[in-house]
This record gives C-alpha cells, structure tokens and sequence, in this order.
C-alpha cells in the first residue's frame, strides 16, 4: 500500500483553536480529495511557536481522523519539530490516550503521546529499518514474533506504521519512497 | 443621578475588591463616577480593574460610565504610557478625546482589548521582543522562557473568547517587589466581565454536583481537574498549562470569578488557596506573577 502524499508547511504562530481548526479543515479539505490511502506531512519548521490549544485542535484532532479513517486509511507524520513545539503536541496527545509519529527539526525520529512500551520499541526499530516484517523484526528485538503481534496491530490501527501485507513500513520511509517517485533519478535502499 | 466612587490611592487587587462593594447597589439610571484623582500607586491588576468595574457599571445601568484621571503627574504618565485610555474610551465616557499613545514603553504589554482570535495573535505576536529583554536580560529566564510565556500569555486571552462570552483586556508590567521579595517580578493581568467559571461549567458540571455547586466548586473543577464546559476531551489544558508553567518558575497565579478565588501559592506568597464570600462580581480576573531568577535556580524553563 502506497499512500499518496500531502504535503503542508506551516509559516505562522499556530495559537488560538481558531487558527488550528483552519489549519486543520484545510488539511481534511486536502485528505477528502484523495481517494486511496493518504499520507499527511505537517512540517512546523517554521512555526514559532504553538500553544496547547492550537495543538489539540491540529495534532491532536489529526491524530483521531487517522485512528477513524474510513474507508481509506489515513496517516499524519509531522516534521521539523523543535523543543518548544513538544510539550504543548505531548500534553494533548497524552491527555486523550493518543501517540503521533513525528521528526525532529535535526530529522530524528520522535514518538509523541502515549504508547506501551512493546508498541513504542517496535515503532522506533520499523523506523530505523525503514520496512521489516514480523520475523526479522522479532528477531532485532529479542522478542518471539507473537508476543510483537499484539504491538503491531496497535501500531497498525493508530495508524503509526502503514502494513504493506506481511512488511510493515514506517511513515518516514513511505515518505522517502513517494519522493523517490516524484524524483525517479534517487535510488532507495 | 450619579454616584461618586473614590478609588483607593493604591490602586492594586485589594483596591479592586473596594470598588466592587461599592458598585455593588448601582442599579439602572444611576451613572457611576470614578474619581481616580487620588490615586497614587498603579498595578496592571488595578488598572484592568477600572475598566472592568467600568464595563459592569455601564451593562447594569445602561449609562457609560465617567471617570476622573489620577493629578499626580508621574501615575497620570504610567497610565498614558500603559495605553490605558484607548481601552477606558469604549467603557467610560470620556471628557476629552484619548492621549496619544506614547511610543514605545517600558511595560511588557499595554492594555489591550481583547475581543477577537485575531487580537490574540496580535498580542502574542508582538510580545516577543520585549518578553525577551525583560524575562531573559532583565530577570534572568532562560531564551525558551519567552516561547513559554507566550503560550502561557495566549491561552489566558483565549479563556476569554471561549469562556467569557464577552470582551476582555490584558496587561503586563515588571516591577521592583522590594519589600515582599527583594526581587524583579512580571505582573501579568487578564479580567473579563463575562458568564466566569460558575457559568461557563454550570450546564456540564452543575447537575452533579447538585446544591454545592458555586464559583469556588467551578475553580476548583478548571483550575485543578482541567474541567471544561466542552464535552471535548481536548479541551480545558489551556489553565493547567498555565498552572503548571507557574509553578515550574515558582511563580503565583490568582483567579477571581463570581464570588470565590483559586491560586497556587509558592512559598514567598500567603494568600488562601481557595477563598469564598467575596463581593460577587461578573466574568474571571486573573492575576500571575513570575518573580526573577536568583542565583541558585539552574536553567530548568
């Protein structure tokens, strides 16, 4: 399964819930138009600042629509995040039980929110191999493949991890590959 | 008919709960005076309070309100400087025409008006230069801290557009607290005269808790549990954010609404933590105070 992308990058201080529910309709307008399984990048790079209720109103609401999406699977990763952007993202994301994927501003993988440990172990090592199935994965954590099953089903219905059959692919890597067709000259590993 | 209130030379948080009990009987036809000449001594909470005891004035009786502007020259120049008076001439009925604005001032923000998302922006986005020379140089917060106190700075606007149904003002000034902490401080006020917290929360929350539910059960449920009248689960982090940036720089926070307050209070403080019976007045009025750095507090923001 490879999703479409939809990219937004965000220039302003996202404060007030006014600001983030337009933020956020915009995206969903963008979503809605997409027909198959979609990717949405947020980059807040340039963001200078982004207040708790404006956070939930963004992130947090995203994060939902991806959980529910239906009938085709949605998927958020929000980038360039800074230090200052992660307490107000975190706090409404662990407030409702939620986790996001995400890349720092220096491009390191982030997840924030809530997550079981198993879960978030499993998250962090699909993102450094970029796709992996069960077995290998299994293997990598030191863990029998069906005790991960459980991890991966979470993973799959927040909506962390796209499952492409037996492979599951983090969102950084379907990022890659949808820019690598949009660039057919790069070659992927 | 009109009714002469002086107002208190110190014009602070004790000098507003003067003003309330005396507005308290203003009833329609009766036009309310405040004679600030007196007035020798101006907090941001005390300069809020009068528009806000303005404000009450003119929706109970229907008359805009007079005011009388302090003598003494130095507080007549604070006020001026604090752009107090672009805001008192939507309230009061004002004899002359608003001074100016002067320039650029020495406070962290003047009165603003708040009435719209967009004037929060504004707010938030014109701070920043100035949080940074007075919280980072002056009182020695580390850089993040401006970021933090802009946050801190728009969710408190904001519990004015989402709660108060109503419009509101913020301002915030650094002094010199000499005698009650030998320290620089950052005194930040918000006030409305909207529905306030017993309002805001009473559909969500009144049928539970029945009889006992008052202005101090409505604090007590947003300022310590993040309750909200939404039933969105997203919604009421904004006063907890607060909260919890206060205490992260042992500083104070103190909000009044109907006739009860709530505050944290780090140790150099000694209000109640919850106070009931006070002169029952409309919307929420909070005050928040960071004290500076001292030497032995590391970098934490």
């Amino acid at each position: 399964m490879r999703p479409t992308v939809a990219r937004t990058e965000l220039y302003s201080y996202l404060v007030t819930r006014h600001t983030g529910r337009t933020v956020r309709t915009n995206i969903e307008e963008q979503l809605a138009r997409v027909e198959r399984a979609a990717l949405a990048v947020l980059d807040l790079r340039h963001v200078p600042l982004i207040d708790f209720s404006c956070a939930d109103e963004v992130v947090a609401k995203l994060v939902v629509l991806s959980v529910d999406a239906r009938p085709h699977r949605r998927f958020v990763l929000f980038r360039g995040l800074a230090e200052h952007h992660l307490e107000p993202i975190e706090s409404a994301l662990t407030r409702q039980g939620l986790a996001a994927a995400a890349e720092s501003d220096r491009g390191e993988p982030l997840l924030i929110g809530s997550l079981e440990p198993r879960a978030a172990a499993a998250w962090r090592e699909i993102w450094a191999l970029g796709h992996v199935d069960v077995d290998a994965l299994a293997e990598r954590l030191d863990e029998r493949a069906e005790h991960l099953l459980e991890a991966l089903d979470d993973l799959e219905a927040r909506a962390l991890v796209i499952r492409d059959g037996d492979i599951y692919v983090s969102l950084g890597r379907a990022l890659d590959d949808a820019a690598a067709e949009e660039e057919p000259g790069i070659d992927r590993p | 008919m009109s009714r002469v209130v002086q107002v208190p030379g110190t014009l602070d948080e004790t000098a507003f709960e003067t003003l309330i009990a005396e507005v308290r009987g203003l009833d329609d036809g009766s036009r309310l005076l405040l004679d600030a000449r007196g007035v020798s001594w101006v907090s941001p909470y005390g300069l809020l309070g009068l528009l806000a005891v303005g404000q009450e004035a003119r929706v109970r009786t229907g008359l805009a309100p007079l005011i009388e502007p302090p003598d003494d020259d130095e507080v007549r120049s604070y006020v001026d400087r604090m752009h107090f008076w672009p805001a008192a001439a939507e309230v009061f009925e004002l004899d002359a025409r608003p001074p100016k604005p002067h320039g650029e001032s020495d406070a962290l923000l003047e009165v603003t008006t708040i009435r719209s998302h967009e004037d929060v922006h504004r707010v938030v986005e014109g701070v920043r230069e100035k949080a940074q020379k007075i919280l980072h140089n002056r009182l020695g917060y580390p850089k993040p801290a401006v970021i933090h106190f802009s946050v801190m700075l728009s969710e408190v606007c904001q519990n004015i557009l989402e709660h108060a149904d109503s419009i509101g003002w913020v301002c915030a000034q650094r002094y010199h607290w000499r005698r009650r902490l030998g320290r620089d401080v950052v005194v930040l006020a918000v006030m409305d005269v909207g529905v306030g917290f017993e309002g805001s929360l009473a559909t969500e929350h009144a049928r539970r808790t029945g009889e006992s539910w008052s202005a101090a059960a409505a604090l007590e449920a947003a300022f310590l549990h993040g309750e909200s009248r939404f039933r969105d689960p997203g919604r009421g982090q904004g006063l907890q954010a607060i909260r919890s940036q206060v205490v992260r720089w042992d500083g104070a926070v103190r909000i009044r609404s109907g006739d009860a307050r709530i505050a944290h209070v780090p140790a150099w403080d000694d209000v109640p933590a919850l106070q009931g019976g006070l002169a029952p007045f409309p919307g929420a009025q909070v005050l928040i105070v960071l004290p500076a750095r001292q030497n032995d507090e590391d970098g934490e923001t």
